[in-house]
């Protein structure tokens, strides 16, 4: 999309809150930033081809957060009352004595159009329900006894404003399928959910229909399938699993407002060798995935932060205020899930590295072991160590060969042993879509990774 | 808002209108160091055109025109819905009054002398023990829902909520405990001290081997599971959807030791309201009496398909159409003081990690065991690390052995359960091989 006048005249008017902002610096205010938030959504769901909720609506936040003697006050309002967030966000930094220092840097001038083709505001919402409804193919598969279609649109425009004289504009579109399936023979359910999501206008939805027949197809594979046996195995993780595994084992550890709160881990390992040199693991906002954050929540544009170079503990993820404390410099990871929340490092596209294998040769390596693939989520304990991560679904390897379809598998992994366990990579990266939850905030990440072979992941079966 | 506005333009509508208003802090190594606070407002509109459904949201209340026309478009786009049988009725409404008038007033500076006591009575457990974060949540909802029936009503619902992080480095093992406490009076800083006991008991942590073993859940580890298995399966808009375990009424489906009831209208409770997202009276459900399954939990939409009343449990958020939600979920004390008493070699169960992954339609999991302890003749022996649990939930509460006398609120979940302890036959323990 290019930027029309209209659109440069529209950023200019939206420059006003710099006024606010000279209020704010005249009211002591060190640094402080207006914020704005507009989200424009379409949702649509039909279970078994009846439509259950079709929708439309709008959603603006805006805020301003100072920073007032060295501590942070931030004020939000669904109304664009600068003035009287400005007044209430110093005087809750009035009320907190803290010494925090930021990072200052550069003032940034930036707009960034949203990535699409076709704009899902310019589709009727008609022709959107009549697409859904089409999903809802069973031909091919007769088990089928309930399936679950959401379609969902969402265009926000994100503005910000600082007192160092930044000023940047990113849109952003998300368009997105959700497909979940049950399968059901006698008294036995299963259920598989499909998900196709993208930074993409409609164009995306050329793909919804195998995306529908994926979910029915693998629930029905689901019936059939067995427990796994609880224990540890060699395993060949696919591209999402790899990557929610750099996420979980090591991504989160390595957000520098865990590492000076005392609860990471990694903390004082900096230099460390933490996992094989084989291992490369890194977050980059500008990397074109789900986690895309050209610019961050306070600013800063992106960077490409090697967290984990060939096995060593390289950096952590910061944002202005723990860049300050460590001495560091920002790195584009400070985000927040709207202008109401508070800024705090966090992921944006996380990923291992390539090596140099292929899956036939970790095939080759395991004799009895699993296959896992797909990502249903994990969770860490950043103090503790151990992470857990589960697998839409898995295989059985026999004898270097894939067999039967397993489910319920869960991996427990500790921080510390994770990255000596990979054992290879192979050469064929791939990111998942997901929203990352800390301290109540989700915000969308990307997990990339190639094929890897882990040599002893620790399985729970279900049973 | 102009309601007069949809009458000669919708066959039906209802209006749900929430203005919110939130102060939030944070603590981080023990100091406050971040407070928000903000309002928002927010009007959704549903309408009722020839048949058709249409549904239309704004957080810009002086759109409320826009906001109506454009429910009124989706309407025309949509497909006409038989079983929507018109929007809630007026009925006799019992006022509660949930919440304390203080917790309307409360404010940084009370948030200061909780800290300060918090910090204390933490201390004095162990001055090592660090409030590495943690999060203080007030909120104020006033919501006011108005429909083509007449029904006009308006409430107040306030609660506030504290979560935290404790940690301890003691020879050299770094330990963890998360917690969390909502309430609708100023949360009690005494909480502090059995949070750091929670934290101290973590310390020296060994491996397990792995084990079918008999368990105790606790409260919090059973509402986790429950929330994400149980609910679901009880929802009537997923059994009409053809997406549950259970499909009809009065059967068998958990222990007969097992009783469970969703209410709404026992003050102090966390859920409880006068009524529901779209006017239901408040009530109290008996869902499942000696582990047979009563009721199935209803919103209009969803009880008047079959003919039935609304069970009060219509749940939403102003950006979607009213879905179900429980309210208060009670599970009946037992007759046990101390469910671990009967168990010579077992696993204690109080807190799990990667809970959102469990499978929940079939209750499969495969879970990490982040707080759990080794129970011997009885007695929690010592925690256990890197272990994992496996099993199925619905198999578990079939097979219970013992339910404790004490129903305590755990804060997980969707923060409004109120469980007893509970000791189960068999679970699977993955520890070293």
């Amino acid at each position: 999309m290019k930027t029309s006048p209209e659109r440069y005249l529209y950023l200019h008017a939206k420059e006003i809150t710099m006024n606010y902002l000279r209020i704010a610096m005249q009211k002591g205010a060190s640094y402080a930033e207006t914020l704005s938030t507009k989200i424009t959504s379409t949702l649509i769901e039909s279970n078994n081809k009846q439509i259950k909720e079709l929708s439309s609506g709008e959603t603006g936040i805006y805020a301003v957060r100072a920073l007032y003697r060295g501590a942070w006050g931030l004020a939000y309002s669904s109304k664009p009352d600068f003035k009287g967030m400005v007044t209430s966000a110093i005087r809750n930094a009035k009320s907190i004595r803290q010494d925090i220092r930021i990072k200052y840097a550069e003032p940034t001038k930036m707009l960034i159009d949203a990535k699409y083709t076709d704009n899902p505001l310019d589709i009727d919402i008609e022709d959107k329900k009549a697409m859904l409804l089409s999903l809802d193919d069973r031909r091919r598969y007769k088990k089928i006894s309930s399936l679950t279609l959401s379609y969902a649109d969402r265009t926000a425009e994100n503005h910000l404003e600082n007192t160092e004289g930044s000023s940047t504009t990113t849109s952003s579109v998300r368009t997105a399928l959700f497909s979940t399936a049950y399968a059901k023979q006698g008294s036995k359910m299963e259920q598989f959910t499909s998900i196709l999501r993208k930074r993409a206008g409609y164009e995306l939805m050329e793909k919804a229909q195998q995306t529908a027949q994926e979910s029915m197809k693998k629930a029905e594979m689901m019936l059939s399938a067995k427990y796994a046996k609880g224990g540890t195995f060699p395993t060949i993780i696919d591209q999402h699993l790899a990557g929610v595994f750099a996420h979980e084992a090591i991504g989160h550890a390595c957000e520098a407002d865990l590492v000076l709160a005392g609860s990471s881990i990694l903390a004082g390992k900096i230099g460390h060798k933490v996992g094989r040199e084989t291992v490369t693991i890194f977050d980059d906002g500008g990397t074109d995935a789900w986690g895309h954050t050209s610019v961050d929540s306070e600013g800063i544009k992106s960077h490409h932060t090697v967290l984990i170079n060939k096995g060593v503990l390289q950096a952590y993820m910061h944002n202005r205020e723990t860049a300050a404390i460590l001495k560091a410099e920002p790195t584009g990871n400070g985000r927040s899930q709207d202008p109401s929340r508070r800024v705090i490092p966090r992921m944006t596209n996380t990923a291992i590295a390539e090596g140099d294998s292929s899956f036939e040769e970790m095939l080759a390596e395991v004799k009895r072991g699993y296959y896992l693939k797909g990502s249903s989520g994990g969770q860490v304990d950043t103090a503790g160590g151990d992470f857990l991560f589960n697998a839409r679904e898995g295989y059985l390897i026999e004898n270097h060969k894939i067999k039967h379809m397993i489910k319920g598998v869960s991996l427990l992994g500790s921080i510390l042993e994770a990255l000596h366990n990979i054992r290879l990579a192979a050469r064929d990266t791939d990111y998942d879509t997901g929203f990352c939850g800390k301290a109540d905030q989700a915000v969308p990440v990307a997990c990339g990774a190639p094929h890897v072979l882990l040599d002893n992941a620790k399985i729970g079966g279900a049973r | 808002m102009n309601t007069s506005y949809l009458k000669g333009k919708a066959d039906g509508f209802e209006i749900y209108h929430v203005r919110a208003e939130g102060l939030n802090i944070e603590v981080s190594k023990n100091e406050i160091d971040f407070a928000t606070e903000g309002k928002s407002e927010a009007i959704a509109i549903t309408v009722l055109k020839d048949k058709k459904i249409g549904f239309a949201f704004t957080t810009n209340a002086k759109r409320f025109k826009e906001t109506a026309d454009k429910a009124i478009s989706t309407a025309r786009a949509n497909n006409q819905d038989k079983d929507f049988k018109g929007f809630v009725k007026p009925q006799r409404t019992r006022r509660i009054k949930n919440y304390h008038d203080e917790l309307l007033s409360y404010s940084l500076k009370d948030f200061k002398g909780f800290h300060k006591a918090f910090m204390k009575q933490m201390h004095a457990a162990d001055r090592r023990i660090m409030l590495s974060n943690a999060f203080f949540n007030k909120g104020s909802n006033t919501t006011r829902i108005i429909n083509s029936e007449g029904v006009d009503l308006e409430e107040t619902t306030a609660l506030n909520s504290f979560s935290y992080e404790m940690t301890v480095n003691k020879n050299g093992e770094l330990v963890a405990s998360a917690g969390s406490k909502g309430d609708v009076k100023p949360i009690d800083p005494t909480i502090a001290d059995e949070a750091a006991r929670r934290t101290l008991a973590l310390i020296g942590k060994k491996t397990a081997s792995t084990a079918e073993l008999p368990a105790v859940l606790h409260p919090e580890a059973l509402a986790e599971l429950l929330s994400k298995t149980l609910l679901p399966n009880i929802n009537a808009e997923n059994v009409q959807q053809g997406k549950t375990l259970f499909r009809t009424l009065n059967k068998k489906i958990l222990s007969e030791k097992l009783s469970i009831t969703d209410d709404a209208i026992t003050k102090g409770m966390i859920a409880t309201t006068s009524f529901d997202c779209e006017g239901t009276p408040s009530q109290r459900n008996t869902v499942i009496s000696k582990g047979v399954l009563k009721t199935f939990l209803h919103n209009n939409y969803t009880a008047r398909k079959e003919g039935k009343k609304s069970t009060g449990n219509a749940a939403r958020a102003y950006f979607t159409l009213p879905a179900i939600g429980a309210n208060n979920v009670i599970m009946e004390g037992g007759r046990d003081k101390e469910p671990a008493s009967g168990i010579k070699k077992g696993v204690y169960a109080r807190e799990l990690l990667g809970v959102h992954t469990m499978n929940a339609l079939t209750g499969d999991f495969s879970l990490g065991l982040l707080e759990g302890f080794y129970i011997e003749d009885g007695k929690i022996k010592h925690p256990i690390k890197n272990a994992m649990v496996a099993g199925n939930v619905y198999e578990l509460l079939n097979n219970i052995t013992a339910v404790g006398s004490e129903t305590k609120h755990a804060f997980a979940g969707h923060g409004a359960f109120y469980l007893p302890e509970i000791a189960i036959g068999k679970i699977r323990l993955i520890g070293k091989n």
